[in-house]
């Protein structure tokens, strides 16, 4: 997420530059230590416009990565419990061939699964699903499934063995958790600066009043 | 966090430092934090009182009943003793976090307190700290 660009312009009297690669390239702003000094130099209007512009764009990235933020958070429940599900799945396959064999072993006639008989459909097993078919709707059926597809974005849908899906989606959420931890990190460092931008306009603000109020008194 | 204009009666000559700056900053963060943390713990909780009324359910549904239970974003059947230790696991492992969190946010407002008092005794009035 490529936010500012070349930052080598933005060094002056009230940002400083970053480390290319740190928070995106998004300037860092100074704090002022010395108010009467900045003033004296810049004129508190033009400090003023600088610092508010600056808290815009602030205002403006920090909006842009609340945006991103939101949307893992929404997807890290969506991996886990895919993943959840995927091993369920697997679960209930191996319990139904477990079943299967032991039928077998007994010489009971081996049922078929998911078969047109009406009775089987009604009678609940391991294997039965009830799912949304619509919002609101649901319909039921038994699953005996051998993969399952992974919607890949992009209208593409793969088959994955069960183990190779639990990889992918694991290796989704591993990269979905660390992104959002860099998120918040440069949120963080965003919040700050917009707080230092409040504080520094305060203070030139608050020097101006004083300043005016000795030379009113005067 | 703004600090607002300053009347005359209250006007004081604090400089406002860098570590204060630092301060200032670091209670904003807390602040934002406190809230996160506080919304997550509730939806933990509520999570919890879901989870705890499938539990009482499920004692009223017979033994050997094949019971449904939310697996992803289906509905799927099991036998009752398999999705009561389900439940009991998924228990366990929100209280664990609830309690995490409920350590968190002691440690959170603590340590807002603590940068309260300290910056309004540098700043008195000329500072707000509360939430708007």
């Amino acid at each position: 997420m490529a936010v500012a660009a070349s930052n080598a312009e933005y060094a002056d009297d009230f940002v400083q530059n970053q480390a290319a690669d740190a928070h995106h390239g998004i300037p860092a702003i100074k704090f002022f230590e010395d108010i009467p000094g900045v003033v004296a130099s810049h004129g508190v209007q033009k400090c003023l416009e600088r610092l508010n512009l600056l808290h815009m764009k602030y205002k403006f990235w920090e909006s842009k990565f609340v945006t991103s933020r939101a949307a893992l958070l929404q997807k890290v429940p969506e991996f886990t419990r895919a993943i959840q599900t995927v091993k369920y799945i697997e679960s209930v396959n191996a319990k139904q061939a477990e079943i299967a064999q032991q039928d077998g072993n007994r010489g009971a006639p081996q049922e078929e699964i998911g078969g047109e008989d009406d009775e089987l459909s009604r009678q609940p097993r391991l294997n039965t699903v009830n799912f949304e078919l619509a919002d609101q709707l649901f319909a039921r059926a038994q699953i005996r499934p051998s993969c399952v597809c992974i919607w890949l974005g992009a209208s593409v849908m793969v088959e994955y063995e069960f183990s190779e899906a639990i990889a992918l989606l694991e290796s989704n959420l591993n990269t979905a958790q660390s992104s959002l931890q860099e998120i918040e990190q440069d949120l963080v460092f965003i919040r700050d600066q917009i707080n230092i931008a409040e504080v520094n306009m305060t203070r030139v603000y608050n020097h101006d009043v004083k300043t005016k109020r000795q030379a009113g008194k005067q | 966090m703004r600090a607002a204009v300053v009347a005359p009666q209250d006007e004081r000559d604090t400089t406002v430092t860098r570590s204060d700056q630092n301060d200032i900053n670091r209670f904003a963060r807390l602040l934002n934090e406190r809230i996160d943390t506080g919304h997550t713990l509730r939806m933990r909780r509520e999570l919890l009182r879901l989870h705890d009324d499938a539990a009482d359910e499920l004692i009223l549904a017979d033994d050997d009943e094949l019971v449904q239970h939310v697996v992803g974003d289906v509905f799927c059947y099991a036998p009752k003793s398999e999705v009561e230790a389900r439940i009991q696991e998924q228990k366990e492992k929100l209280e664990a976090e609830i309690a995490d969190l409920d350590a968190q946010l002691a440690a959170i407002v603590d340590e807002m307190q603590k940068l309260k008092s300290h910056l309004y005794a540098k700043f008195g009035n000329t500072i707000n700290l509360e939430e708007s």
